[in-house]
């Protein structure tokens, strides 16, 4: 990405997780400007959580751009699992917010969840149409809808 | 002229006459694509144009690999069986379970493959992969402990490392065969063998674009690829006959080592067809980022083995020569 963009736009990861080691922590940091959730259900604080999500609230679509996995975590490659309830959230705390489905492709083939070295196959990423939620849309049915408009991607 | 020639290294004269003939094809085949605007012959041209632009590429890499001796030319073919390698298992499904032996593949097998032909080790560098590969790669899946498909994805990956590294890996092989003459004789037939399968691949795919849209009652496919077969065929062997005196090879061998690299060519061109036939287009991933690589080789990867046999059986300096 070009460097103006890169410095606007930021994952969204599991603090948990990507603090663990030094290693991780320098990457989650200083390479990608991640913004860290602690997951109150992998030994962080509620407290803690909440106060994240309304600073990535504050600045998301004004100041910087938010690259977040519906899917919670990685996938098996074959199937996409269903998607977790935090971008039903963020549109509804958010009214209007554009969320654009990203589908990346062959990444399971190239490093599967739990394996260390990749193999270097080609990887192709398709954007599609933004979605917003619509005025009064539940829950199931717009994460259904974020769902299904990443599977037409992956059918293209 | 041809006196004026004579006593000139034949390996720079191969090379220069190549230069010669693809600076002409590119000023001509630039300065018609400015005047033409007939819809097929701007697509022919597009063709032919893309094709000479390869054509530069592979005459620097070849110009890379003559000056730095083996290890130059062993660093450039290995780098275009890891890209080539890279795009076929692309569009080739794999599973989840394939991850390590892919590794493998990619990681230590194709790099094998040539060091051993960097070191000369010809016994190994010959069945390494069709014995010790093709034992080791169901064995390495049958530990990742997934079923699923197991003898077809086994078969899809031996495909892949045949095609993609031992095949084209006889090409730069020609380097190391001890014929009379010196080691240039082999970086020549190199030349002449990818200039030969070049040329046919180029002749086959104009003569179709030619004819395509020309109304026919027979099975079409048919017709075309019978036409582009005696193009091809006539195009090279008469340009094989023309160059044999840059190879070991009288004027009649060179005829027929020519219409053998046509015909293995070809049968590169058809079986990818099916590929393609059988797996649609080459995923998207692929064309978006560049067009086929798989296509514009896979002829040198059936005519390189072929080639490569007949020349170190036929005209090596006799036996005890390591490769």
């Amino acid at each position: 990405m070009p460097r103006e963009l890169r410095r606007i736009t930021r994952p969204v990861a599991a603090g948990d997780y990507w603090l663990k080691s030094g290693l991780r922590r320098y990457l989650v940091r200083e390479v990608f400007n991640a913004i860290l959730v602690q997951r109150p259900a992998h030994g962080g604080h509620l407290r803690d959580a909440v106060k994240a999500i309304d600073d990535t609230l504050a600045g998301m679509g004004d100041t910087y751009s938010l690259i977040i996995f519906p899917e919670g975590t990685r996938g098996d490659g074959y199937e996409m699992a269903p998607f977790k309830g935090g971008i039903y959230a963020l549109a509804k705390a958010k009214p209007g917010i554009e969320l654009v489905p990203v589908f990346m492709e062959n990444l399971s083939r190239i490093l599967p969840k739990g394996e260390l070295l990749p193999v270097p196959l080609i990887s192709s990423i398709s954007f599609g149409k933004p979605i917003t939620l619509a005025d009064g849309e539940h829950k199931k049915d717009f994460l259904g809808r974020a769902r299904q408009a990443i599977i037409d991607l992956q059918n293209t | 002229m041809l006196s004026l020639l004579k006593g000139t290294d034949p390996t720079k004269l191969l090379f220069g006459g190549i230069l010669l003939l693809l600076s002409l094809t590119s000023v001509v085949g630039w300065a018609l694509q400015r005047m033409l605007r007939h819809e097929r012959a701007a697509e022919m041209l597009k063709t032919l144009n893309a094709r000479v632009r390869l054509w530069w590429a592979m005459c620097g890499v070849f110009a890379v690999a003559a000056l730095t001796g083996g290890l130059g030319s062993v660093l450039v073919f290995g780098f275009t069986s890891f890209l080539l390698l890279r795009e076929f298992v692309t569009i080739t499904p794999t599973r989840k379970g394939d991850h390590r032996t892919l590794f493998w593949v990619f990681f230590i097998i194709l790099p094998l493959q040539y060091y051993l032909l960097w070191t000369g080790w010809y016994g190994l560098f010959i069945i390494m992969i069709p014995v010790y590969a093709f034992l080791f790669i169901p064995l390495r899946m049958a530990l990742a402990g997934d079923a699923h498909g197991f003898l077809e994805r086994a078969a899809k990956i031996q495909w892949a490392l045949m095609i993609c590294v031992y095949c084209i890996s006889h090409a730069p092989a020609l380097m190391k065969i001890d014929f009379e003459g010196g080691p240039r004789v082999g970086l020549r037939l190199l030349l002449y063998l990818c200039l030969l399968v070049q040329v046919n691949d180029v002749v086959q795919l104009m003569t179709a674009r030619a004819l395509d849209g020309v109304p026919s009652r027979n099975n079409e496919s048919e017709r075309f690829r019978a036409v582009g077969l005696g193009a091809g065929l006539v195009v090279s062997t008469g340009l094989g006959m023309a160059l044999s005196w840059a190879t070991p090879f009288s004027v009649l061998q060179s005829a027929a080592m020519s219409v053998l690299i046509v015909l293995m060519g070809t049968a590169g061109t058809l079986c990818y067809a099916a590929i393609v036939q059988d797996r649609g287009r080459p995923g998207v991933v692929v064309v978006a980022t560049r067009p086929s690589m798989t296509q514009r080789v896979i002829s040198l990867c059936f005519a390189a083995p072929v080639f490569f046999h007949i020349a170190r059986y036929y005209f090596t300096a006799g036996p005890g020569a390591p490769f």
